[in-house]
């Protein structure tokens, strides 16, 4: 193999070498030079190809809309069963202080999931608090938001929706042992309700003028 | 049989998971639009999960998803593969290869100024860390066509880079 096939070569992949190319460099530095320069050029391309931020929980909404997005009620349903089956059980031997308080930091502190608004399937919505044991319910509310979060050490869902008065957050924690400490809490502008409802813990989050009453009823219509 | 679809999903839970951003970040190169970008990811990877038990050989899979999300792509946007596909090796010569108003870009402004069709070959190399044989069965054509095209979009980047970069060109017979 002569100079100019081996840059040929490293030209087409200078990450993958044959045995001959590997040859060839150890033989001619200019060789090693050069493909130097061509992985600091792939790198830079890489950079600048991948540098986008990856939209939160991705990969999760790709699954579950993939899998249930287009699937008929009842295999949804069932699929939806058997997961929260499976998730449900170890949460019942885990407790947790504070989670209401817990709950409204974190929704205080997700600033930017405000702003994120991709919009949601409901179905693909509602296959994923299945897994944490609580239904959606058909309301007319568009879906901004979903995610994971993690809360008091605890794994939950987290969701936005457009609200009546503005963007509404809620929270789904699996419930500790603990009873409920607090129905409501309030910070700043931030009005959150409560609700122990069998294994988990929903919390309602509006800043945008809604009453502790008014939420409530949201919650209730939103999550049955 | 409940057992059998548990394991299918998992495994493209995982497999999911593995390969959800570089396949995003290929997506948006195409797509140049997050949200069209995630549309057309979503959109393939739900034809993929329909015909998951299609792919007998795994170390096919990524290949296999990339060309999914391709097609989803080409077919989102109206164009025929054909058409995408018909910048041949003659047309890609006849493209300059020194710019003067490259200099002083950024290689990502380099790369949006080329032809999609001139460097996808090598964007699918990057982005999904791809052989040349991996590229080839994405692109439906021969290995020794992908080499072809790879080196010369790899020439003119570098040539470009070198001149954005105020460095000295490049010599001429490589890329010829």
């Amino acid at each position: 193999m002569n100079e100019l096939e081996a840059r040929r070569l490293l030209l087409a992949d200078p990450r993958h070498l044959s045995d001959e190319l590997r040859d060839a460099i150890a033989r001619e530095p200019a060789l090693g030079e050069f493909r130097d320069e061509l992985l600091a050029l792939d790198a830079r391309a890489h950079a600048a190809l991948t540098e986008a931020p990856l939209p939160h929980g991705l990969a999760d909404r790709l699954v579950l809309r993939a899998r249930f997005g287009g699937s008929p009620p009842i295999r949804l349903a069932i699929a939806a069963a058997v997961a929260a089956a499976a998730i449900m059980l170890p949460w019942h031997f885990i407790e947790s202080p504070s989670d209401e308080l817990a709950m409204l930091d974190h929704v205080r502190e997700s600033t930017w999931e405000l702003g994120d608004n991709p919009g949601v399937a409901p179905s693909a919505a509602r296959a994923a608090l299945a897994q944490v044991g609580v239904r959606l319910a058909d309301s007319t509310y568009r879906i901004r938001h979903l995610g994971h979060c993690v809360v008091a050490g605890r794994e939950g869902r987290h969701f936005t929706i457009d609200g009546p008065t503005g963007i509404v957050s809620f929270v789904i924690l699996p419930a500790s042992k603990q009873p409920l400490a607090a129905d409501s809490l309030r910070k700043d502008n931030l009005v959150a309700v409560y609700e122990q409802r069998g294994g988990v813990l929903l919390g309602a989050f509006s800043g945008s003028g809604m009453d502790g009453a008014a939420l409530r009823q949201l919650m209730k219509g939103v999550i049955t | 049989m409940m057992r059998l679809i548990g394991r299918t999903a998992g495994h493209f839970d995982q497999v999911v998971r593995a390969y959800s951003a570089e396949l995003f970040h290929f997506a948006l190169w195409l797509c140049r639009d997050r949200h069209r970008a995630e549309d057309v990811l979503q959109e393939a990877l739900t034809r993929a999960w329909r015909r998951w038990g299609d792919v007998k050989d795994e170390g096919a899979r990524k290949s296999w998803l990339y060309t999914i999300v391709r097609n989803e792509f080409y077919r989102e946007a109206g164009k025929t593969r054909r058409n995408e596909m018909a910048m041949d090796d003659e047309l890609l010569a006849q493209i300059p290869d020194e710019r003067d108003f490259t200099r002083g870009l950024e290689v990502r402004q380099l790369l949006a100024s080329l032809p999609p069709a001139v460097i996808e070959p090598l964007v699918l190399q990057n982005v999904g860390g791809m052989t040349c044989e991996e590229v080839a069965a994405v692109l439906g054509i021969s290995v020794g066509a992908t080499m072809t095209r790879i080196s010369r979009a790899r020439s003119l980047l570098r040539k470009n880079a070198r001149a954005a970069d105020g460095a000295a060109p490049v010599a001429e017979e490589i890329a010829k």
